[in-house]
């Protein structure tokens, strides 16, 4: 019921305005705009704070037919639903939902409703009040953001520290071994010997070193710039610098980056996924045929527009059963290949966590792989 | 007086601890040949042959086995070889020796009837040798 009805029904005194404008202040300071829908006259009505919200002048006249452009497409069916059990029914709501301004600006809102009786006991109507509680879900959602990233961090911290320990200590039982060899040893030529095997522990350690920087290195980086980065430049730089590699192995690579040309990120991250995944399908390629490797974007539409990246390849694929949640892990690789480093994949998954991103991969034996990134 | 052990198997893709470790047999003559697989593919075919072939003089009397390699770790060689093993009538005692000391790897390991016993690396030469003498 509108103000306006409210002072035609009775006649203004005093104590009447004192309860119009208390109800006024607190429905404006709350945000909260109330509404009733007629039933039998098919005919809705907002009360002024409930045209403000919803950004239309004050001599909007509300029609029925357009209640569903109030709400944000995704919950158009949970509205129609909540709506029609309540006119139905008689179920009141409580809930929270995506409401749309005549402007198109999406808000959360609280949305309380319930039905309206006549003296026979049917429904005549539902009556209701929604809020505006933007603010509060917005933050809602930052803090579950904050508290999924430092979770995610932490977890990496664990995973590395984790990885640290593991990796020193297989060199450090060697030279362990090695001492104790050239303790142990008689002769002078054969203690000597073993200082081949002592330069061989040093390289190997020097190696895990340097793996371990790089790793150091993308959480320090991670605040770089982020710049607008255009993914065919990406992919042409990248299939340049390994151009050798890709006609040698007759590598076939078809790009498709018309649904998202561009994103904001660290070009050099970019470029790493790229090589990365891209060297990753060329050596795991399936030995009876050449390796053709499709890539594309397309944006997330349900997701904040979120750019998603498709790489996948016609390679000997992965047991994902077998080795599912290891096909990211440092130091695991599948096949004997001479340059399996077992790096290439940890370095790919951490560039893109560090930046909030995820990544995923789906592959069957002796058809393929397919890594899906979420930026 | 002890028998010395014939034939002793390694599975481990670390190449260095390998020649180490086969070092240290050489020099203490802690058994006359020595099998060494980078993996337990390679392991768990070996003995998967040996057991359609009837081969068992070439079967080895002490297994050293890592956990952590590439292509098939040494979890999946142990459930393998467990299903196996009976089949060979002649005892194989199996060694888990791994880096890791998460306590959970190591009772897993203990846990496993196929599992003698389970050492952390380094290895100590004295236990090393114990390992070839109690077989023995």
């Amino acid at each position: 019921m509108t103000e306006t009805n409210l002072k035609r029904q009775f006649k203004p005194n005093k104590e009447l305005d004192k309860h119009i404008f208390h109800y006024q202040e607190s429905a404006s300071m709350t945000s909260t705009g109330s509404w009733f829908i007629d039933l039998e006259n098919k005919k809705s009505y907002w009360d002024d704070i409930a045209k403000k919200i919803l950004e239309y002048p004050s001599d909007f006249v509300p029609s029925l037919k357009m209640a569903m452009t109030l709400y944000a497409e995704e919950h158009h069916e949970y509205i129609a639903n909540i709506f029609s059990e309540c006119a139905v029914s008689g179920i009141a709501f409580d809930t929270e939902v995506l409401m749309l301004t005549s402007k198109n600006r999406k808000f959360w809102a609280r949305a309380i409703g319930k039905p309206v009786y006549n003296t026979n006991k049917e429904i005549i109507g539902v009556r209701g009040i929604f809020q505006d509680i933007d603010d509060i879900i917005q933050k809602e959602i930052n803090l579950e953001k904050a508290s999924e990233i430092v979770a995610s961090q932490n977890s990496r911290l664990f995973n590395f520290a984790h990885i640290v320990s593991h990796n020193l200590r297989s060199h450090s039982s060697n030279l362990t071994l090695i001492v104790q060899l050239i303790n142990d040893l008689e002769s002078v030529e054969e203690k000597l010997e073993l200082l081949d095997n002592i330069k061989d522990v040093s390289e190997s350690l020097n190696t895990t070193i340097e793996h371990l920087n790089e790793v150091v290195s993308i959480q320090t980086n991670s605040n770089q710039l982020k710049v607008k980065v255009d993914f065919t430049d990406t992919l042409d730089q990248v299939t340049t610098s390994i151009n050798q590699i890709l006609q040698n192995k007759n590598v076939t690579i078809n790009s498709d980056f018309s649904k998202a040309k561009f994103i904001k990120y660290i070009p050099a991250y970019l470029d790493s996924i790229f090589l990365n995944l891209i060297t990753n399908a060329i050596k795991y390629k399936h030995k009876d045929r050449d390796p053709i490797i499709n890539i594309s974007t397309s944006k997330d539409y349900k997701n904040h527009n979120r750019v998603v990246l498709k790489i996948s390849d016609n390679g000997s694929g992965i047991d994902m059963e077998k080795f599912g949640d290891k096909v990211f892990g440092m130091y695991k690789t599948f096949h004997y290949n001479a340059d399996a480093r077992g790096i290439g994949l940890f370095i790919t998954k951490n560039q893109i966590e560090s930046l909030n991103g995820e990544i995923h991969v789906e592959s069957e034996p002796d058809i393929g792989t397919t890594f899906i990134i979420k930026f | 007086m002890k028998k010395k052990i014939k034939l002793a198997c390694i599975i481990d893709d670390d190449k260095i601890y390998v020649n180490l470790v086969r070092k240290i047999i050489e020099t203490k003559k802690l058994c006359d040949h020595l099998l060494i697989f980078k993996d337990g593919k390679e392991g768990i075919d070996y003995f998967e042959t040996l057991l359609q072939n009837f081969e068992r003089e070439h079967l080895p009397e002490v297994i050293l086995l890592d956990l952590n390699m590439p292509v098939m770790d040494g979890w999946e060689f142990l459930e393998r070889f467990t299903k196996i093993k009976n089949k060979f009538n002649s005892p194989i005692t199996l060694y888990v020796v791994s880096s890791s000391i998460n306590s959970i790897d190591i009772e897993k390991a203990k846990s496993l009837s196929s599992v003698q016993n389970y050492l952390i690396k380094p290895v100590k030469i004295d236990e090393l040798e114990a390992v070839f003498n109690q077989t023995a």
